[in-house]
């Protein structure tokens, strides 16, 4: 099956900013958003999961990490605010509790339930949701 | 045009190596500063996306050298779970 759109999670801008086993196929994936073949959502919240863990896990410099979220925010990136997501929705409790996840987890499951797509994601817990999920390396375009 | 008289801080080195620039081009300083910015606002406005993203993967991977390496999945995870623990 084709995937014109889809979601992203934090692991896909930290595999991107990496050099691991996904930074290939995370490198695909985002030259098809900024060619505006594929459409890619993520919540806000993603820049607040990467930025911590830039500064706090990888350690790179402010600098870097200011950088990378403007790149981001400049992209083509669809970016869906909380307040759209979590209040007009009122559904994140449900997905917590549904799939047995934490709320930052449940962010991305609920948009891609709400935009009817798939998450893009390189995460065993996330994965195991099978029928909202889709690995990072076995994204077909 | 009209033009507006302002003042800005320069870096010594920067303010020295403009100066020249501005005496070898036989120009103001200020014609040499009003050109700089305007074709770096012109590149910016017509950079093809093939260029964006060539610009963007070389940042990536200067990223990607700096600071500690770590597991994408594995640190993501953590972050998530930080509240569980």
């Amino acid at each position: 099956m084709l995937d014109r759109e889809v979601v992203i999670d934090a692991n896909f801008v930290i595999a991107l900013v990496g050099n691991e086993e996904y930074t290939a196929s995370v490198k695909k994936v985002y030259r098809l958003m900024r060619e505006e073949k594929l459409k890619v959502y993520a919540p806000t919240f993603i820049l607040v999961e990467v930025l911590n863990i830039l500064i706090k896990k990888k350690k790179t410099s402010i600098g870097f990490a200011k950088n990378t979220l403007k790149r981001l925010k400049e992209s083509e990136l669809l970016l869906i605010s909380l307040d759209e997501l979590i209040r007009r929705t009122g559904k994140l409790e449900d997905i917590v509790t549904r799939y047995g996840i934490t709320s930052y987890d449940a962010l991305y499951i609920l948009l891609a339930e709400q935009k009817k797509c798939k998450l893009l994601t390189a995460d065993g817990e996330l994965l195991k949701i099978k029928n909202l999920t889709i690995g990072l390396n076995n994204f077909v375009f | 045009m009209q033009m507006i008289r302002t003042t800005v801080s320069l870096p010594e080195d920067l303010y020295n190596d403009l100066r020249l620039a501005a005496f070898r081009e036989k120009k103001s300083l200020s014609r040499l500063l009003v050109e700089k910015i305007e074709n770096k606002k012109e590149v910016k406005k017509t950079l093809s996306v093939e260029e964006r993203v060539r610009r963007d993967f070389a940042f990536f991977d200067k990223v990607a050298r700096s600071g500690v390496q770590i597991n994408a999945v594995k640190a993501v995870r953590e972050e998530r779970d930080r509240d569980n623990a």
